[in-house]
């Protein structure tokens, strides 16, 4: 049906996609750092967790945790449903912004070590989508 | 089967067919796409969590799905003009590149525009984001490409090979989602079914067919533009024109 | 900018894109066209 020399040409050019997507996997898998990725509570209260620079925390903001402390900033526990985190923010929130919803937080660790200093809050919104009607109805 | 489908794929043929389904195209899909943009924005119901803003995913993920989808019909054409030397793929090719560069950059732009008042940032370097930035700088690296070399068939070839290496960027966009943490939500329609309800599901498919309509049109015109530009004889010339 | 302002700006926006690239494709067919029908009549 399909001559040699194509059918050739067809292997040599599976074979080269091939070794292009492994490279491309070990690139990544070097990369991985550099891309904007966010640790979980669970990543930071990890036994070998060093990491003195900023970094991202994301997780799910707990339910009945978000507090008010003076001003505009505010306090409130991320969480992954293993460990937990309180994030300490001050500055303007996203409209999603809100508990038992999702967010990534942009800051360092205290000194301490057991609280979470954000500059920076965005919301991760999840992939559900429901019309504002079917709540009304209930 | 070569046979079969070889004779529907004369370039006379094709002049043909394109000319006669452009237009038609280009205005029933401008029409469609007025009806099914006033039906998403006015008549959809808002969202629970994100209210009037959710709209935007109307024009952001069929542009997306194109994106991916007119790349990865640059790859095939690509592939099957390496391997059987048929001209009418590298026209295709060719014809496909400026079309996927619109929509990728239309994606790019609406997931910035509702990016700030949802996530709260136009731009973050996620791995979803970063996946479709590299996308729109393939689409951009073979638009240059096109006009790099003085032989038709030697930018052909290159612009087959360059396609067939850059799908491998399609899947990582696709599954970047669920390899890595990211900012971006998960996908909503999956084998498993759909997160978007029903009632707005709808707004999707509308949307989807009115850019493949308005992008059909655009590529006949490309593909007719190709094949002037690769005729060279005279009487085939003559042939294409006349009809 | 209100929420559903913002929805049509992106829109509005998206759809002029497509235009720009249409309108781009056509005159560049268009001249070619031209070009190769005065070829032919020399």
């Amino acid at each position: 049906m399909i001559r040699k020399n194509r059918l050739n040409k067809i292997y040599l050019i599976i074979f080269f996609l091939l070794s292009v997507g492994l490279i491309t996997f070990f690139i990544l898998r070097a990369l991985e750092k550099n891309i904007d990725l966010y640790l979980t509570p669970s990543d930071v209260k990890a036994a070998d967790f060093n990491q003195p620079d900023d970094f991202k925390l994301g997780g799910m903001v707990k339910v009945g945790s978000l507090e008010k402390l003076e001003g505009l900033e505010i306090s409130f526990i991320v969480t992954d449903f293993e460990s937990e985190m309180t994030v300490i923010y001050e500055g303007v929130l996203p409209n999603l912004f809100k508990e038992n919803s999702g967010v990534v937080a942009t800051g360092s660790l205290n000194s301490e070590q057991n609280q979470f200093i954000a500059t920076e809050i965005l919301a991760k919104h999840d992939e559900n989508y429901m019309p504002v009607k079917i709540e009304v109805q209930n | 089967m070569y046979k079969y489908v070889a004779k529907y794929f004369i370039p006379s043929k094709v002049f043909k067919f394109c000319n006669l389904t452009a237009l038609p195209a280009f205005i029933i899909g401008i029409i469609a796409f007025l009806l099914s943009s006033n039906f998403v924005i006015y008549s959809l119901p808002a969202d629970i969590e994100q209210q009037e803003i959710y709209r935007i995913l109307f024009i952001h993920v069929p542009s997306a799905i194109l994106s991916e989808l007119i790349y990865l019909f640059l790859a095939v054409n690509g592939f099957i003009y390496l391997v059987w030397r048929t001209k009418i793929s590298a026209i295709f090719l060719n014809s496909a590149i400026s079309l996927g560069l619109i929509f990728t950059a239309i994606v790019l732009i609406s997931g910035s525009i509702w990016g700030k008042p949802t996530w709260g940032t136009y731009w973050v370097w996620d791995a979803r984001i970063t996946s479709t930035f590299i996308l729109l700088i393939q689409y951009i690296g073979l638009i240059a490409l096109r006009s790099s070399f003085s032989s038709q068939q030697t930018t052909d070839q290159i612009l087959s090979i360059v396609s067939i290496i850059g799908a491998v960027n399609i899947p990582i966009i696709k599954f970047s989602v669920d390899w890595w943490n990211t900012l971006h939500q998960n996908a909503s329609i999956t084998t498993s079914g759909s997160a978007i309800d029903s009632e707005m599901l709808i707004g999707l498919p509308l949307m989807l067919v009115s850019l493949l309509l308005l992008s059909f049109s655009i590529f006949a015109r490309n593909i007719q533009f190709e094949i002037l530009t690769r005729t060279g004889k005279t009487s085939a010339m003559r042939e294409i024109i006349n009809g | 900018m209100d929420n559903i302002e913002t929805v049509l700006f992106t829109f509005l926006i998206s759809i002029s894109l497509i235009l720009i690239l249409s309108l781009s494709s056509y005159i560049r067919f268009m001249t070619k066209l031209k070009n190769c029908q005065e070829d032919l009549d020399d």
